[in-house]
């Protein structure tokens, strides 16, 4: 549905989506699922070779009510998502300030994720939530003296090594409205709202290196997988029992986007040699807030004794918030249209029997994202070796499968 | 096929609630201290008892036996005073807070299948990898060891109404990959220039499994064996230095384009296979009684202390010595039983409240030799004496109406004496600390709340 969904939240990803919506049905809802993404990126009309072009995972999460009695009945859900790459759990790969990269296409789907919400049912037709993202940074420190010290006849390398990593916790929240609960012409709409804060993972090592009897001293900081802060208003439309029509708008504050790349900063004293080191430092991006519309549509336009065949489609423009790569930096990431289509096939009966008390369902997507080309020409200022001088163009798309499987059963 | 076993391990790691996708420090914080008040208080002497949350734990096989919806929420702290040569050493506090939750069982014919999660965050981060060097002393049982994170997700079927089998996966982090950094001089010519650096680094998933079988004879008797596998990740420290031609001051580069390549690595986040061995008795309705016998194979037990080489070259190789790798002998830990005894007696119960009074005593003797040698990893025999107290609100339907009950609260307190050793170095001359005596005492504390659905 081209993710215009925080307005729906309806299925085992609504935690996700819109806290709030957790109660949209006091069914519960379990969803497990594989993707496949593939990306293309280009430079100069020229492919970039990727470490990994192509990433895969599992999704998987569940909502459900708390099984509380009387007055707290269906008034209380939970609801818990996972993002998990199939590989790893967090790919970093943050290439020197002056490689051509995508800087944002290239962070997606990087790291796992895992989401957790709660939602409670204040008021009648008003549903509020709040939840999670839970990640870890890295700290600590390397330690890296290659000291040498006797032992046994021999010299042996003694380090230290010590790492901390600390817990990051992105709050997110929404709401879900039913107005028909109050106005009853507006029965078929819902309004949603959602509010995410930023998150980036913080890797910070310092690493001493002992070059005989002198300490080289290396500390690097970088911002990885930077997430912006975002809102998003939203409203669905069930015009029948079969047709259901969301839009949506983020507005995504990417004003406050902390590149990736390395800040180092050098430290080494020699006796009487005057050497000094140049430490890496980086240009602040400029980079610029964004408004991102997204549409979609869910049919159930088969009905038969045994199956529904339902079909979604949808559209967002995710208009890049990069500037004009004048300086140092060469961020290529352009304007986005992300088109999506989906089928789902929901079971009611197999090999006889009624299963439609679990509502079992196959559901499919295809999700193609075009990435439109930018054209960056370079200040006088920058150094002729630099990779984006004088100009440079940068192009890329990504095709996104998946599959899940869902249910839903028990609730009122 | 590889793929299809990574996807099921993953999807497998995530159900039933939350990822442990975090790293992970040496060994586990719960095989330390334990998991849930009420079974702390029993001295560990859980495998053939434990039917709540704990038994996420202790043996998931008991994960089935909950007939309905368990939450459990707590926090223990637990302090240690360990000293060295009468210094004490100021060993990092193990604190956190503990969760569970298991699901009502769920019928497919006449088998019974159960799930939850169990998970233990740490107050002060999510893992911590401290390795040192090999002759530095250190309590191999305490300090870094135990300050992570850790989660597990277990499945349980009941085959006969007397025979359950369970599961458990518990996840950790294993990171490879490192910084290449190029350094530049700050120098006439290099204007508008800096220094720059990459990474690439990647973590990928290592999974621990952990079974277990709980056999009902009859009423009053229980049996149970849990199975827990090793766990060890070895971590990688890969760091690559390019350093431009130097001047120095003059107007030719005096010390050629030179390149530092070290690569440590470290074995850490050890924690023994272990088979627990547990009877439980459940006498006349107020009195259960457990107790566990567990073989922790410390023989696998890998020295935890970084190694690895470097490697100069380029100008600056004609200054400085190369530093080879001289591999490390390891530290000959012997394998451990563990015996562990508890006891849990109703004091008081009447139509809305009952109380419980527990009581433990667990022996773990040491798995380390002697350090009469290069190494100091440090370990005692250890009593761990244990007691609590818990509290049942019954009939909570119809006081709070929202919540069927009953409502438990319990709370523990253990002590953990570790016998004072005394080692005489072989050259107490030439070790740079010399004849150690070592010893300390830990206190655990905590309280934990479970809800019934």
């Amino acid at each position: 549905m081209g993710g215009a969904f925080c307005a729906v939240a309806d299925d085992f990803t609504g935690g996700y989506y819109n806290p709030g919506g957790l109660l949209t049905t006091a069914k519960t809802r379990v969803g497990v699922g594989y993707f496949y993404s593939k990306l293309s990126l280009q430079q100069n009309g020229a492919d970039i070779p990727l470490d990994r072009s192509h990433r895969d995972g599992a999704i998987l999460g569940f909502a459900f009510t708390l099984p509380f009695l009387d007055a707290l009945k269906d008034k209380i859900a939970f609801g818990y998502n996972l993002f998990q790459p199939i590989d790893y759990v967090m790919d970093i790969s943050v290439p020197q300030p002056s490689t051509p990269q995508f800087v944002l296409l290239d962070s997606y789907t990087k790291a796992n994720i895992m989401h957790i919400a709660l939602a409670v049912d204040v008021y009648d037709g008003i549903a509020i939530g709040g939840g999670a993202h839970f990640t870890s940074d890295l700290g600590g420190s390397l330690d890296l003296k290659p000291g040498i010290r006797g032992m046994q006849g021999t010299n042996v390398i003694m380090t230290t090594v010590d790492q901390d990593a600390q817990p990051i916790i992105a709050p997110t929240a929404g709401a879900m409205l039913s107005p028909g609960r109050w106005y009853a012409p507006l029965e078929r709409l819902t309004i949603g709202f959602v509010w995410r804060d930023r998150y980036y993972l913080d890797l910070n090592i310092p690493v001493t290196i002992l070059l005989g009897s002198i300490p080289l001293r290396l500390d690097f900081t970088s911002k990885l997988v930077y997430t912006p802060r975002s809102y998003t208003l939203g409203a669905a439309y069930r015009f029948s029992e079969d047709l259901l029509v969301a839009a949506e708008v983020s507005y995504n504050e990417w004003s406050a986007f902390l590149a990736p790349s390395l800040k180092i900063a050098t430290d080494i004293k020699i006796p009487l040699i005057p050497l000094e080191l140049l430490p890496g430092v980086i240009e602040d991006p400029h980079f610029s807030d964004t408004w991102t519309p997204r549409v979609g549509f869910e049919y159930r336009g088969i009905r038969k004794e045994a199956y529904n065949l339902v079909f979604r489609g949808g559209y967002a423009y995710d208009p890049s918030p990069v500037p004009e790569q004048t300086g140092w930096s060469n961020f290529l990431d352009g304007n986005k249209h992300i088109f999506s289509t989906g089928v789902g096939v929901e079971l009611k009966r197999v090999l006889g029997k009624d299963v439609s008390g679990a509502s079992p369902a196959l559901q499919t997507v295809l999700q193609y994202q075009w990435i439109q080309k930018t054209r960056h020409a370079k200040a006088p200022s920058v150094r002729s070796f630099n990779p984006g001088y004088p100009t440079i163009t940068g192009e890329a798309e990504s095709l996104f499968l998946g599959i899940a499987v869902t249910m839903e059963y028990g609730g009122t | 096929m590889r793929r299809i076993v990574c996807f099921g391990i993953v999807v497998c790691a995530g159900i039933g609630g939350l990822l442990a996708g975090f790293e992970d420090a040496d060994a586990n914080p719960l095989d330390t201290f334990g998991f849930g008040s009420r079974w702390v208080a029993m001295g560990g002497a859980a495998t053939a008892l434990a039917d709540d949350t704990g038994a996420i734990y202790y043996n998931p096989a008991g994960v089935v036996q909950a007939d309905r919806v368990h939450f459990t929420i707590g926090y223990f702290y637990a302090d240690p005073s360990l000293k060295i040569n009468n210094y004490n050493i100021g060993e990092d506090r193990t604190s956190g807070t503990i969760a569970g939750v298991i699901t009502p069982p769920m019928k497919f014919s006449r088998f019974k299948f159960g799930g939850g999660a169990a998970i233990y965050i740490p107050d002060k981060r999510v893992a911590r990898s401290l390795a040192i060097p090999y002759d530095q002393p250190t309590f191999v049982a305490y300090g870094a060891r135990n300050q992570r994170m850790v989660a597990q997700f277990p499945f349980a079927f009941e085959i006969f109404p007397w025979l359950s089998v369970g599961g458990a996966i518990s996840m950790f982090v294993k990171t490879g990959g490192g910084p290449n950094f190029l350094l530049r001089e700050n120098r006439p010519g290099n204007e508008g220039l800096w220094s720059e650096g990459s990474i690439s680094a990647t973590q990928k998933g290592a999974f621990f499994p952990t079974a277990g079988l709980l056999v009902h004879p009859n009423k009053w008797l229980h049996i149970g064996f849990c199975y827990k596998a090793k766990n060890e990740i070895l971590y990688k420290v890969p760091l690559k230095v390019t350093i431009e031609p130097l001047y120095v001051g003059a107007k030719i580069p005096l010390i050629g384009e030179s390149y530092i390549d070290m690569d440590q690595h470290v074995y850490t986040f050890f924690a023994p296979e272990q088979f627990t061995f547990g009877v439980g008795l459940r006498l006349g309705g107020r009195t259960a009684i457990g107790a566990d016998l567990t073989l922790a194979r410390w023989s696998g037990f890998r020295q935890p202390a970084p190694e690895g080489a470097t490697v100069y070259s380029g100008g600056i190789a004609a200054f400085i010595p190369p530093n080879p790798n001289y591999p490390l002998p390891p530290p000959d830990f012997s394998d451990i039983v563990i015996p562990a005894l508890g006891v849990e007696y109703r004091a008081f119960s009447s139509s809305s409240w009952e109380v419980f009074v527990r009581a433990g005593y667990r022996f773990r003797p040491s798995p380390a030799p002697e350090p009469t040698g290069w190494n100091n990893f440090l370990d005692n025999d250890t009593h761990i004496f244990s007691f609590g107290l818990g509290v049942a609100m019954l009939r909570v339907e119809e006081r709070l109406r929202v919540l069927r009950g009953p409502i438990v609260a319990d709370v523990h307190f253990q002590y953990f004496l570790l016998e004072e050793n005394e080692t005489d170095k072989v050259h107490p001359v030439w070790d740079a600390y010399g004849d150690l005596r070592y010893g300390g005492r830990v206190v655990n504390s905590g309280l934990t709340l479970t809800l019934c659905f």
